[in-house]
């Protein structure tokens, strides 16, 4: 796992939920190797078409590797090498909030983080989710 | 050298008193006696006769002759005065009354006061005490009062009777009227002086007994003269009274009496014809004492004078002819378009323009596109300085016709200015010199006033930037419609140019748009986002928009005119695609760039916010991304529509901005967004068409099903109602169970259909968008098109029976059928069948009837209001005065805060958000947080909480000095803190330090940045000294009235206690109305648990009728006796828990007034339940005989008599709150009696009725029931009003010790200024009546320095220099001198 990788795991998605929307979804999912990690996320489903049942690998980053010295966001160089070469679906936001499990777990925790809009909210035990902060976040899905 | 500061200030007028000329100074006035009849000299071609009523010397009235007084023409003579010499004393008819009242103090034999010496001391001693002039008028009556009581002088023992007016202008003595049956001497010899003429005339014996003595003009006069002079002051006059009757008229100048000539005949004005009038009797009866002439007639001549004269002042005296009414002096006084309002208190100006406006999105908001045509004609006088030379030369040669040009130059030692259409130009702008003035065309930049009629509120009036632009509307941005209640389906406005560069910056601070961003009303924003930019803004931020790099770059372009650096943030989703999410866009167009310091941090739930599935979840879950989150200007989730953008909301993200930015961040926001939506909508496009409204298959089977299903319950609904087996509900009858019932079943119709009908159109469904996010619409009217258009309602109820028994013919009679009382189960897009389109326009027939009704109303109150609270203001000392000085607050609204910087609700800080917004300002990963104590600690040390500290320190104080701030400000600020520490305390001890740091953390930073903000704000919200506190509060209460529909609402639970509200129920509370329409007294019960006993309590306060309890009523004659039987009917007795024996129900009998009972007459039959009321035989001369006329009139009032209960109370509801107690509201007056009823608590027990809370509770309880009842009405209509006005309107109507309503007596018992009230209502008789009393106006209110063009002391005008102003006289010193 690169060093900038903040969150790794594998999951399988339990339902996909489209609501009133033709481009984005909602998709619940329950990861395979740690059973109290849980997620919800909403991704564009036009681009990346997810179903139920299928088994996803979900990677939190604080960086993709690359440097971007402007002010301004540039496209990455074609020959540049980047964490986003190795996954299928990348986004780029913020984990803006911690907060208390409904069921006042503890020792677990649901963090909420917005990709412009798209909201990921992801709980488990404290201890997997020490390294997120309330910071800038790269969210990198593959099948 | 710079000159300095000049200090000889203008004069201003101090004062102006009234009274009247006397005959020696319209003398001194006049240039010309008249005395002439003849107008026109015919000889000397149709010249003005010299003496005649149009005498050149008074004067001309056209533009080719000379004044032959002054020599000047029309435009330059203001006209001279002549005067007409009475042949006979004539009565002023303004005076009238007063004459009247001055005869009724006097004796009229020897016009001594009809006082004794003693009450003449008394009331001397108190006229003498300082008072203010209501006082006065007070002792002043008094005293008239206390000499009406006389009867006979004290100085020559008249007789003195009453002096009354009989019939118009006559006035008579009628000296008898107190004496009794033993003839007085004076009457007899009175009486005895008819003798003679009854001996010739035997038929006028029947007059002799109406015969008065008539008081003429000339008795009076004489009269008048006979007072004593030092009898004045009890009278309260100070001039001669002679002047009050008319002995010589001045004739006021021909100018002001224009004669219209059309080809040789000319027209007359009124005035000048009854001036001739005058003249003409004048002279008859001159002639008549010459000549001889008969005295019937000289009285005819008197009298036509004496009308002459009336109609000449006042067109509205009864004369008893009909004559068509003229123009007389009264008249030009009077009403709108008089002198007053009309001329004085409005006037026309220049440098104005008006036409039609249009919307253009591409202007700021502050900007107005004004049409060049208009831009060549309006003109800003600009001086030539080294520095605009270049510019100044370039206007002045570019002239009038080109643009940017001038029109006119004022070089500047010249008196006139030049023209600058002709001559040559370009020689005058060559020798342009520094100091003189360019009239030059308005420039973009300029500042120019906007307006918009009707003026409601200040800002319907704001200061606008111009931008010229081509064609012939007037441009202003959407936004800013808001204020001004603009439309563009043909509205005009008004544009005015301020002409000085004091006049520009003063406009640009208080009325620039800018500045007035959020409304005085309530602190909400009112400029903001409306329709279209609602809409676009709408679909940018929806979830299902992403856009790829050169897509979002021509949006940044749209919003910015391509000239603002954008820092473009990483895309969203970055593989596949880089893609970028709408609320990325809004992101950018709140914070464009790092350099922009805006960092905004919201949360709030949006308009159509639906719950997340997993009911667990925090709001931002939801499932239609109905919850916004923004963070340091990041919009992290949530859709934009109406609660974020639009108006009237404190979560808006412009007002965010503006509150922690400053209004020129948020107008640069708002400029972004007009721009972005617009052209984006543009592009896109977004349309309405058929398809939008056509229902589904499915939906239309769901609707029928549920009509059908509604159809047939409300069958048989009626079918038992028609049997009589409905159940009724608490305080109704069947029929209003009835109705109450089927509107309830056809309302949940309608809803059904609606809801089915939201939910399962389409999301790209135009109308459904719109009323999603708010722009246009709402979901009523949506499925009003698609599914169902619903029950139509006139005047609260279904449609009335306009036929015999039903509504229209196509129904049975009594048919109570849905479908026949104005149901309407088709949709706009089906189409209304013929009944239910009737119904339908029946019903719209009525919302435009009441909105014609409404504004009339809602205009002359808001003038009401306006005219009661102008002139009120807060001061350097933080109190609220009247412009007298009257104290009416200590401190405005309490605690000294302007509402318009209110952030909360009514409350100067959002703690919670400013919370939020440190917190996410100072966060920092790093940081450690501090501990709860340490918070404590931290608050602990900060001075700013000393106040708090010392000992005895009241927490709950509101009010603050001048430089402090209120304690329970500081103590709900400290409370806040240690809400928080708590809740940090709370997680710590729950969950692992390092979980807990995540989830809760309160920095130091964070912590000194919430107190120092916090205080920041409370420092600001300061009202300042100044502020026309009552003007805005005046429109703050004027405007929202304009707003509200005339509707009833129904108390919560029971269906039939309705209260008045809306306008009417706002003009009752104002007016101080006596009855009201819908009086309700909510008492409290000692046992509000116990639904027995609220019974109980209920029969003891309902008014409960002898026929309600009594079985049946009948007549018994025996042989004996004659008694009327009146059987009880316990059950009922005991159902109503009345408690009530027959004996009590005896005794309620014999305490009815009229009846006339005794104890005796009533038989109490308890074995039978029965009383048995004896008909006693009338007393009288008839004997024993039973008269049926009285057998009748018991048998009448008996059913009516009220055997428990309060008279005043029509009927009381037991009420069950939501947390199922209950109160007892009761309908009618009579607090008292309610309050001390056993089982009420007396103390918690309130009516509606303010005057009734002054009556028993005092005025304290009165003001907070003003206070309350408005808010009530208000807050029903869901107007938000900042308490502060509406506390400030109870004081004004509390403050002088009772209950004074904004109608003219109460604003007379108000305000002392006549020019003031004379410009209210009631013109003439407040100026007649200042003439009389001497009234002087000190010239201090805002009417009165209007109507004498000063500057008044309100506002920038507040400031006074103490130090006196003393004129220098001794010569100066030229400058040079000093140096040396």
């Amino acid at each position: 796992m690169p060093a900038n990788v903040l969150f790794s795991d594998i999951f399988r998605i339990e339902a996909v939920d489209p609501g009133k929307y033709d481009r984005v979804a909602r998709f619940d999912a329950q990861s395979i190797a740690n059973s109290d990690v849980k997620l919800s996320l909403d991704i564009n489903t036009e681009l990346y078409p997810v179903f139920t049942g299928e088994t996803i690998t979900i990677a939190i980053a604080g960086s993709l590797g690359e440097q971007n010295p402007s002010r301004s966001w540039r496209p990455p160089k074609p020959d540049e090498k980047s964490l986003a070469d190795d996954y299928d679906y990348v986004m780029y936001g913020k984990i803006y909030k911690f907060a208390e499990t409904a069921t006042n777990d503890k020792d677990k925790l649901t963090l909420y983080a917005s990709f412009g809009g798209l909201l990921l909210s992801l709980e488990g035990n404290y201890r997997h989710l020490a390294s997120l902060k309330q910071e800038q976040i790269y969210i990198l899905i593959r099948k | 050298m710079k000159e300095l500061v000049h200090d000889n200030p203008p004069l201003h007028v101090s004062g102006l008193s009234f009274g009247v000329l006397t005959p020696a100074e319209i003398a001194k006035l006049s240039v010309v006696d008249v005395d002439h009849v003849e107008l026109y000299n015919l000889e000397h071609g149709r010249r003005p006769q010299s003496g005649g009523s149009i005498d050149r010397r008074m004067g001309v009235s056209d533009n080719f002759t000379d004044c032959e007084t002054c020599g000047g023409r029309l435009a330059t003579c203001k006209g001279h005065f002549g005067r007409i010499k009475l042949a006979l004393p004539v009565f002023h008819v303004g005076y009238f009354k007063h004459t009247i009242g001055v005869l009724q103090c006097v004796c009229k034999d020897c016009g001594a006061m009809l006082l004794s010496n003693e009450a003449k001391r008394k009331y001397l001693r108190e006229l003498r005490q300082p008072s203010d002039n209501l006082r006065r008028m007070q002792l002043l009556k008094n005293i008239s009062d206390a000499c009406k009581k006389t009867r006979r002088c004290f100085s020559c023992n008249a007789l003195n009777g009453v002096v009354k007016k009989n019939g118009p202008l006559r006035i008579v003595h009628d000296k008898f009227r107190y004496v009794g049956k033993r003839p007085s001497p004076e009457k007899i010899a009175f009486e005895d002086s008819f003798k003679s003429i009854v001996e010739k005339y035997p038929d006028s014996e029947r007059l002799v007994k109406r015969a008065l003595d008539d008081l003429n003009p000339l008795r009076v006069l004489n009269l008048f003269k006979q007072i004593d002079t030092r009898d004045y002051e009890l009278l309260g006059v100070s001039a001669p009274l002679e002047g009050y009757l008319w002995q010589e008229v001045p004739a006021p100048p021909v100018c002001i009496r224009p004669s219209i000539t059309q080809d040789t005949a000319s027209n007359e004005d009124d005035l000048t014809v009854k001036l001739t009038e005058i003249v003409k009797a004048s002279a008859q009866i001159r002639a008549g004492f010459a000549n001889g002439m008969a005295l019937n007639e000289l009285m005819n001549q008197w009298e036509f004078m004496q009308l002459s004269l009336a109609l000449y002042i006042n067109a509205d005296t009864p004369t008893g002819t009909q004559n068509a009414p003229i123009r007389a002096l009264c008249q030009r006084l009077k009403g709108k378009q008089g002198r007053f309002r009309g001329n004085l208190s409005g006037k026309r100006v220049d440098f104005s323009g008006r036409t039609v406006i249009s919307p253009d999105p591409n202007l700021r908001i502050d900007e107005v596109a004004v049409p060049d045509r208009i831009a060549k004609i309006l003109t800003y006088p600009e001086k030539v300085t080294q520095y605009n030379m270049k510019k100044m030369k370039n206007l002045v040669s570019n002239g009038a016709d080109i643009f940017p040009g001038a029109n006119y130059l004022l070089k500047k030692n010249e008196e006139a200015r030049r023209n600058l259409r002709f001559g040559n130009r370009k020689r005058l702008a060559a020798q342009l010199e520094i100091g003189d003035t360019v009239e030059r065309h308005l420039e973009n930049g300029d500042c120019v006033l906007f307006n918009r009629q009707p003026s409601l509120h200040r800002v319907s009036i704001m200061c606008h930037r111009v931008r010229v632009q081509p064609w012939r509307t007037l441009r202003l941005n959407e936004c800013a419609c808001t204020p001004y209640g603009a439309d563009f389906d043909g509205d005009e406005m008004n544009l005015h140019v301020p002409q000085t560069e004091e006049a520009r910056t003063e406009a640009m601070h208080l009325m620039g748009v800018k500045n007035n961003i959020v409304s005085p009303r309530s602190g909400a924003p009112i400029i903001a986002a409306t329709q279209d930019f609602i809409s676009a803004s709408y679909l940018i931020s929806h979830k299902n928009s992403f856009f790829d790099r050169a897509q979002l770059c021509e949006l940044l372009c749209m919003m910015s005119d391509a000239n603002v650096q954008y820092d473009l943030p990483p895309p969203s989703i970055m593989k596949p695609r880089a893609l970028w999410t709408g609320k990325q866009v809004f992101s950018l167009l709140i914070k464009p760039n790092a350099d922009s310091k805006v960092e905004i941090n919201l949360e709030a739930r949006t308009k159509s916010f639906q719950r997340p599935k997993d009911p667990d979840s925090p709001p931002e879950m939801s499932v239609n991304d109905g919850y916004v989150i923004i963070q340091k200007s990041e919009v992290l989730c949530g859709t934009m529509e109406k609660k974020l953008l639009g108006d009237g909301n404190k979560n808006s993200i412009f007002y965010a901005i503006l509150r922690d930015y400053g209004p020129d961040e948020a107008a640069a926001a708002m400029n972004r967004m007009a721009k972005l939506c617009a052209r984006y909508l543009g592009n896109r496009g977004f349309s309405i068409g058929i398809s939008d409204v056509t229902p589904s298959q499915e939906l239309e089977d769901y609707k029928h099903d549920l009509v059908t299903t509604a159809y047939s319950e409300t069958d048989t609904l009626i079918e038992r109602y028609n049997d009589r087996k409905l159940e009724c509900q608490p305080g109704c009858n069947m029929e209003q169970t009835l109705e109450a019932r089927i509107s309830g079943v056809l309302s949940q119709v309608r809803e059904a259909a609606g809801d089915n009908c939201i939910n399962n159109l389409e999301p790209h469904n135009s109308p459904l968008i719109m009323s999603l996010c708010g722009s246009k619409g709402s979901p009523v009217n949506v499925s009003q098109m698609i599914a169902c258009v619903g029950q139509q309602i006139i005047s609260g109820k279904r449609v009335a029976n306009g036929f015999q028994d039903r509504t229209l013919p196509h129904f049975l009679k009594h048919s109570r059928t849905p479908a026949s009382k104005g149901f309407v189960r088709n949709s706009f897009f089906s189409g209304l069948d013929p009944p239910e389109f009737l119904f339908h326009a029946i019903s719209g027939r009525e919302g435009l009837v009441d909105t014609a009704v409404k504004t009339a109303e809602t205009g002359y109150m808001s003038r009401r209001l306006m005219k009661s609270l102008e002139d009120l203001s807060s001061l350097y000392d933080s109190t609220v005065r009247t412009s007298a000085n009257q104290v009416v607050q200590f401190q405005y609204g309490g605690d000294g805060l302007d509402p318009m910087d209110m952030e909360g609700d009514a409350q100067p800080v959002d703690f919670e958000r400013l919370w939020a917004h440190c917190a996410s300002q100072c966060f920092d990963v790093n940081e450690i947080g501090l501990t709860s104590d340490e918070v404590y600690q931290f608050v602990d040390a900060e001075e700013v909480f000393a106040p708090l500290r010392i000992a005895g320190a009241d927490t709950e104080n509101l009010s603050a000095g001048v430089n402090e701030r209120s304690n329970l400000f500081l103590s709900s600020l400290l409370s806040f803190i240690g809400k928080k520490a708590d809740k940090l305390r709370e997680v710590c001890g729950l969950y692992p330090l390092d979980m807990a740091s995540k989830l809760y953390k309160i920095g130091r930073a964070q912590l000194s940045m919430f107190i120092a903000t916090a205080l920041i704000k409370y420092d600001k919200a300061k009202v300042e000294p100044g502020t026309a506190v009552g003007a805005i509060g005046a429109q703050s209460i004027g405007e929202p009235g304009t707003q509200m529909t005339l509707k009833t609402f129904h108390f919560a639970g029971v269906a039939s206690m309705n209260v008045t509200l809306g306008v009417p129920r706002i003009k009752e509370i104002i007016n101080a109305s006596k009855t009201i329409s819908t009086p309700i007294i909510k008492a409290a019960l000692a046992n509000n648990r116990d639904e027995r006993t609220a019974r109980i309590v209920k029969g003891r306060v309902e008014k409960t009728l002898l026929q309600e309890i009594s079985e049946y009523m009948e007549d018994v004659y025996t042989a004996s006796t004659a008694f009327v039987a009146v059987k009880i009917d316990f059950d009922v007795v005991e159902k109503l828990e009345l408690h009530l024996t027959l004996r009590q129900i005896a005794a309620a009998i014999t305490r009815h007034p009229k009846l006339k009972i005794s104890d005796s007459d009533i038989l109490v039959v308890p074995s039978k339940q029965m009383l048995q009321v004896k008909m006693v035989p009338v007393s009288g001369e008839e004997g024993t005989k039973l008269g049926s006329k009285y057998t009748s009139s018991l048998l009448r009032a008996l059913p009516n008599v009220v055997v428990c209960g309060f008279p005043e109370i029509s009927r009381a509801v037991i009420n069950i709150t939501k947390d199922n107690t209950k109160e007892l509201l009761v309908e009618g007056y009579g607090l008292q009696n309610v309050m001390t009823t056993d089982g009420v608590i007396g103390s918690e027990t309130v009516t509606n009725h303010v005057l009734e809370m002054r009556q028993v509770l005092g005025i304290e309880a009165a003001r907070s029931s003003i206070i309350n009842e408005i808010s009530t009405t208000m807050s029903s209509h869901g107007m938000s009003v900042d308490p502060r006005h509406i506390q400030l309107l109870g004081d004004v109507m509390t403050f002088k010790g009772e209950v004074l309503g904004i109608t003219r007596f109460g604003l007379a018992k108000m305000r002392d200024s006549v020019l003031q009230l004379a410009s209210f209502e009631k013109t003439t008789d407040h100026l007649f009546d200042a003439a009389f009393y001497m009234k002087t106006d000190k010239v201090e209110g805002v009417s009165e320095c209007i109507i004498l063009g000063q500057s008044m002391h309100i506002g920038t005008g507040a400031i006074g220099v103490v130090q006196p102003f003393r004129a220098d006289v001794s010569p100066r010193q030229p400058l040079f001198e000093q140096l040396v």
